[in-house]
């Protein structure tokens, strides 16, 4: 069997049967399925996974959503998408593995720097055959193994857990389930506050014996409420 | 039309040719030189015009315009950014073939009730069949990917208006990122095409069939820079994109920040008790300034803005948001 090399065109007899191959002139990695040569690129990254988790705590602030307190469980790997240009000229993208339960994939290719893909061990290397991927019916001119950087992050709010898929090459955030505002809860220290306030309001201003008194034993004990209101207490 | 800048092969002197010509002739040398492009597709950059400096200050200007002032601005830190190249697909040619199309028609009658009083009646007539050759040029520009995290560029007027250049990968490689096309120029074709068929007069056409190519295509693809900036507040990371040309932020998302007023509520309790205790007129009076005042800060009566005003609860004062 024959194949042409995706990277640099050479055309090679390939002694096996097997799905990886590596071209001898250019060193570039490809696969072969089903007598079909796929290049195989990925995108450049430089893993950080405090960004990561920076990028999410922005996103999740700057939408108005609950803030973690604690910072989450992030794994970083790259992961499989098969990327494919129909010949009525448009495209498909779909994960080539699943992610774990509850992680959102990426609805379209990510913008980036892509090379072909060298042997590089922290390339996931286990896909599903495209011919599972994409339905028979659909005619297929060229397919792409593109390996794509996701942190996938595993955090907690008010004891409920969330995942959300970080991806490296743009910081875009994909999520099913997003840490809304809570219900109201109940500010007791806020409330105690107001209520021994108002009960000092009303015992002035029932034992006042005209409005001048009333008017400034109210005003003396505004002012002094407003003072411990600024120094924090009663807000809890 | 945009004009790009070449070395002539001979003298090495700038010259210049419009998009779409095939040839030019060196001002200096007096040689002609062929223009192809690589494979098939000439690859075109708009260079940068504003340095990471600029880019940091632009965004620092717009925080402090819209933000609420300098200290806004000043609570986020610059982390870092990096230069991007994004390739965008350029059409230039002629839309040319035919389109036929059923429309209904209409004619409307003038007729009088019994009363005298005039009316018009709308009457459908037969359908009517159009046959139409259409000759137009088409300038298309669409992105060779999916740029939704980077906000609206608007390329297309770049790509008229300044000067572009041949795309040298070593050069812009080493100044930024430069973006690989995922989207194949039969999918921007057939975007160019779609557009001249949907820009026909399609009003109570029932059925239509065309056929349209496009002719003297000029095919580019053109790299347009942007800057990817980091801000940052309390580990928080705001991504920032500015457009490298002329300056302007086409993407951020920054939070307000939380507004706190502790003494609106308190005033309003004491007032409240100084009306009701002195007497009855009083308290109706004092009651209603409150209601007013209440709706005076909301523009409403909103019960749940009240009890967090009560509550002590801060709000979120709006941020600044572009793209």
């Amino acid at each position: 069997m024959t194949a042409k090399c995706p990277q640099c065109g050479f055309r090679a007899d390939l002694l096996t049967e097997t799905t990886f191959h590596t071209c001898s002139q250019c060193s570039a990695v490809f696969r072969v399925y089903h007598g079909r040569s796929i290049s195989e690129q990925y995108f450049r990254h430089e893993p950080d996974e405090s960004l990561a988790w920076g990028a999410l705590l922005g996103f999740l602030d700057a939408e108005g959503f609950c803030i973690p307190s604690r910072r989450g469980e992030i794994a970083f790997a790259y992961h499989p998408f098969w990327l494919a240009d129909k010949a009525d000229g448009g495209t498909l993208f779909k994960a080539g593995a699943p992610l774990p339960e509850n992680f959102p994939s990426p609805s379209s290719p990510p913008a980036g720097d892509l090379e072909f893909a060298k042997n590089d061990p922290s390339l996931s290397p286990s896909v599903t055959d495209p011919q599972q991927a994409f339905p028979e019916t659909i005619e297929l001119k060229r397919l792409r193994l593109l390996q794509i950087p996701l942190y996938l992050i595993n955090y907690e709010v008010a004891a409920e857990k969330y995942q959300a898929t970080v991806s490296g090459c743009t910081w875009q955030i994909h999520a099913n389930r997003l840490p809304q505002e809570g219900g109201l809860r109940i500010p007791w220290p806020r409330l105690t506050f107001l209520a021994v306030y108002l009960t000092a309001l009303l015992t002035a201003g029932f034992l006042a014996p005209n409005i001048v008194w009333r008017l400034g034993m109210l005003v003396v004990i505004l002012l002094a409420a407003w003072a411990l209101e600024r120094s924090g207490f009663g807000r809890g | 039309m945009a004009t790009i800048v070449f070395k002539c092969p001979q003298c090495g002197g700038p010259f210049e040719f419009a998009e779409g010509d095939g040839s030019s002739l060196c001002r200096f040398c007096g040689v002609t030189s062929v223009i192809v492009g690589d494979r098939g597709v000439h690859r075109l950059v708009i260079p940068e015009r504003i340095d990471l400096k600029a880019a940091r200050t632009s965004l620092r200007k717009l925080l402090a315009a819209q933000g609420g002032g300098q200290d806004f601005a000043a609570s986020f830190s610059f982390n870092g950014g990096r230069l991007l190249f994004l390739p965008f697909w350029r059409i230039r040619g002629m839309a040319m073939g035919w389109q036929w199309c059923e429309k209904e028609t209409f004619k409307e009658e003038i007729d009088y009730d019994e009363n005298g009083t005039r009316y018009t009646r709308r009457i459908k007539g037969p359908n009517e069949r159009v046959f139409s050759l259409i000759a137009k040029p088409l300038n298309f520009n669409s992105p060779a990917g999916d740029y939704a995290s980077f906000g609206m560029v608007r390329v297309g007027l770049a790509g008229d208006v300044l000067q572009c250049e041949p795309m040298d990968y070593p050069a812009a490689a080493a100044r930024g990122s430069v973006i690989d096309p995922l989207k194949g120029v039969a999918q921007a074709r057939q975007e160019a095409l779609a557009m001249t068929r949907d820009s026909a007069d399609a009003e109570g056409t029932v059925r239509r069939k065309s056929r349209v190519r496009i002719s003297s295509e000029w095919l580019s693809l053109m790299y347009y820079p942007i800057w990817n900036l980091h801000f940052s507040r309390e580990g928080r990371v705001y991504p920032v994109m500015v457009d490298a040309v002329n300056g302007e932020v086409i993407r951020c998302r920054f939070p307000g920040g939380n507004q706190h007023e502790p003494f609106l509520p308190l005033a309003m309790l004491a007032l409240l008790v100084l009306g009701w205790t002195t007497m009855p007129a009083a308290g109706v009076a004092a009651t209603i300034l409150v209601v007013y005042l209440l709706k005076r800060r909301s523009g409403s009566l909103d019960i749940a803005a009240i009890i967090r005003l009560f509550a002590g609860m801060p709000e979120r004062v709006a941020g600044v948001q572009r793209g």
